[in-house]
């Protein structure tokens, strides 16, 4: 893979979405993409299949793609696949997944929330963090949770592209770059 | 010399620093790296970033963010851009780029962020600007009415450049831009002014010989130096000017005047090129982006006369524009020609002949003109542009002088005169009551009997003549009281003249 393999599965995802919308067939792609994502992630054979290269024309690569996933998906997602076998881009298949479900909750106002916290936390501090983000943004939330010993005390909770750090790692952290970069405006 | 630590005092400094900057709880909003390569990193997140704004990662990496796309962000990297990683996070500072200004320039050497690179500690300051701002409005300038001498005659006298006015030094390589925008500063040491000299993409030798014959002739008293060399990211260079501006527009804010040189705007156009086309910006003409000329016009529109109500300072700016093959009509030199005040026209073919400064006086122009000389100095350059122009018309017949009759061969002898007086060494700043007393002597004819292998004598004679002799002390006491051309001002230049030149006439 490239540096530039998000940026494409990104293209790739943002096309395959307003498709779907166009179409009206947004759950059902959203469905297909679940259905992807599994069968990548249960087929070894799958995946060692699409990181080789496949050479041929625009007429062999349909017939790849047909003969490994024939009529199950819809047409948005057969589309999909048939552009990413013509340009040998099969082995991001995982990364346009990974971005379309981006994609969906942003537009379902499905919040991401991740919580780190230095020591394990109780299931009542859980509930609380999750009412208080409900009451921000929405009942909708996918919730991870990990215990970093590396923060060495506190905790921190990221939201989408937002992040509350209470941790005292980044606390000194932070005291470490100012000290080292006194006067200094930027 | 011993220093005495004292661990208390170690301590409450120390406690000081970081209650300063400590803070428990940080929240920011944040993007992660996609890609990064040739100084731009592009960013996923930063939903509510805004256009330059400054962005900064984890390790201190600042970032301006550039290209506000769909869902990707466009960061130029304004450090190194091999301590950025995919993976790394760039946070929101919710500011533009802000560096420090006032009297802590002074004398320093500084990059385009102000940080400081002449190992003089670091710059500390109590104000800060936005390298972004606005121009004055209509209502709160003023028409240019004061000079800004530059200390070299024949820009003094054929294209007169005022506080706040923006005049375009323009030339092929090593025709003496540079040299015309250092003497200017040289001769600020007691016109008050602060200048500003921002040196984008140039070698750091050459910036360093120039702080060095700045420091040695005393001018980094009041001059501060902004560097972005060859070997900083194009983002830094895209900011330098800017920074230049900044620095300045705070003494032109407070009633002081000030004098940036931007060395040069082709180089700052490149980066930006450069810049742009990483960021896949579509390329107009010559590969540079759409907005190439907002990028100077807004730089320069920053210089102005401010009114009497806002504190009438001022801020002046000299870009510097390189050509190629004298070709004028290219993109960015038409850019800059636009947007200025006038341009000084540097020629190789004249700097070749020893006509240094080489400025050609034909193409050569101030849009403020007379508004900006004092008014001796009007009375005794008025004419002088008219006689350049029949001189330059009349040179091809000087092959054949011994066929032209004796008004031609006068008009000759005086052209030829004023060509020589029109000549100066470099670093060698005249001030301006010197100035009048040799462009008076050769419009009025008082060096024809002077032979050519005996001018350049005879001008140091009289430019010492005005310092030291009696006639010369009554001349300068009584130009700075009234300096205008009236009949006791001509009689004590005449004499002035006369004493000085006689001994070098053929007798």
């Amino acid at each position: 893979m490239t540096d530039n393999d998000a940026i494409y599965a990104r293209a790739y995802s943002r096309a395959l979405y307003r498709s779907a919308v166009e179409r009206q067939e947004l759950d059902a792609v959203v469905a297909d993409m679940k259905a992807l994502d599994a069968q990548w992630k249960g087929s070894v054979e799958l995946r060692r299949f699409c990181k080789m290269h496949h050479p041929g024309n625009t007429r062999s690569h349909e017939l790849l793609v047909d003969g490994l996933w024939g009529n199950s998906f819809t047409a948005p997602v057969l589309v999909l696949l048939r552009t990413l076998s013509h340009r040998d881009q099969l082995e991001i298949i995982p990364l346009v997944i990974q971005q379309f479900q981006i994609r969906d909750d942003h537009e379902q106002h499905c919040t991401h929330v991740a919580l780190a916290f230095a020591l394990q936390p109780t299931e009542e501090t859980l509930e609380q963090i999750r009412e208080r983000v409900a009451e921000a943004r929405g009942p909708l939330m996918r919730m991870q949770v990990e215990v970093d010993a590396d923060l060495i005390a506190g905790f921190m909770i990221t939201l989408d592209d937002h992040r509350i750090d209470a941790s005292l790692a980044g606390r000194l952290k932070r005291l470490r770059m100012g000290l080292r970069n006194p006067g200094m405006t930027v | 010399m011993n220093i005495q630590l004292k661990p208390d005092e170690i301590s409450a400094l120390l406690r000081r620093q970081m209650q300063s900057i400590d803070c428990p709880i940080d929240v920011m909003e944040f993007g992660t790296v996609l890609s990064v390569g040739d100084g731009i990193a592009r960013v996923d997140g930063l939903s509510n970033v805004m256009f330059n704004e400054l962005l900064e990662s984890e390790n201190g990496v600042a970032g301006l963010a550039l290209n506000l796309e769909e869902d990707v962000v466009g960061v130029a990297i304004l450090d190194d851009d091999t301590l950025v990683r995919e993976g790394d996070i760039f946070k929101r500072t919710q500011r533009v780029v802000s560096v420090p200004v006032g009297e802590a320039l002074v004398g320093r050497v500084v990059d385009a962020l102000g940080r400081p690179l002449d190992g003089k500690g670091p710059v500390i300051s109590e104000f800060t600007l936005p390298v972004e701002a606005f121009s004055p409005s209509i209502i709160e300038r003023k028409n240019v009415c004061e000079p800004m001498q530059t200390g070299v005659l024949a820009v003094d006298a054929l294209t007169p450049i005022g506080r706040g006015q923006r005049e375009l030094i323009i030339g092929d390589r090593k025709t003496g831009k540079t040299t015309l925008a250092i003497d200017s500063i040289l001769n600020q040491a007691t016109s008050g002014v602060h200048c500003f000299y921002v040196a984008v993409g140039q070698k750091l030798s050459t910036v360093a010989s120039l702080h060095q014959l700045l420091e040695a002739r005393g001018a980094m008293a009041y001059t501060t130096i902004v560097v972005a060399n060859a070997s900083e990211p194009a983002p830094l260079q895209y900011l330098a000017p800017y920074t230049g501006c900044a620095m300045a527009e705070y003494w032109r804010d407070r009633g002081g005047h000030s004098l940036v040189i931007y060395d040069d705007l082709t180089k700052h156009a490149q980066a930006y090129r450069q810049m742009s086309l990483l960021l896949r910006r579509p390329p107009g003409r010559e590969a540079f982006p759409g907005d190439i000329f907002y990028l100077h016009s807004r730089l320069l529109e920053r210089a102005a006369k401010m009114s009497d109500e806002k504190g009438g300072g001022s801020l002046t700016a000299l870009p510097i524009v390189e050509t190629l093959a004298n070709d004028i009509s290219a993109y960015i030199p038409t850019n800059v020609i636009s947007i200025t005040d006038g341009q000084i026209f540097l020629e190789s073919g004249l700097f070749h002949t020893g006509q240094r400064p080489a400025i050609n006086p034909g193409i050569s122009v101030s849009r403020v003109g007379g508004d900006a000389q004092v008014k001796a100095m009007k009375q005794v350059a008025g004419p002088l542009r008219m006689q350049l122009a029949q001189y330059r018309e009349l040179e091809a017949f000087m092959r054949f002088s011994s066929d032209l009759d004796a008004s031609t061969l006068e008009q000759l002898a005086v052209g030829r005169s004023l060509m020589r007086v029109l000549r100066q060494l470099p670093n060698n700043p005249v001030p301006v009551h010197k100035q009048v007393a040799a462009l008076y002597a050769g419009s009025n004819k008082f060096f024809a009997q002077v032979p050519d292998n005996r001018f350049v004598d005879a001008m140091r004679a009289l430019y010492e003549s005005v310092d030291n002799s009696e006639d010369g002390c009554a001349y300068t006491a009584r130009f700075n009281a009234n300096p205008a051309m009236d009949g006791e001002l001509k009689q004590l230049v005449e004499r002035v003249i006369e004493s000085a030149l006689n001994p070098y006439k053929n007798q």
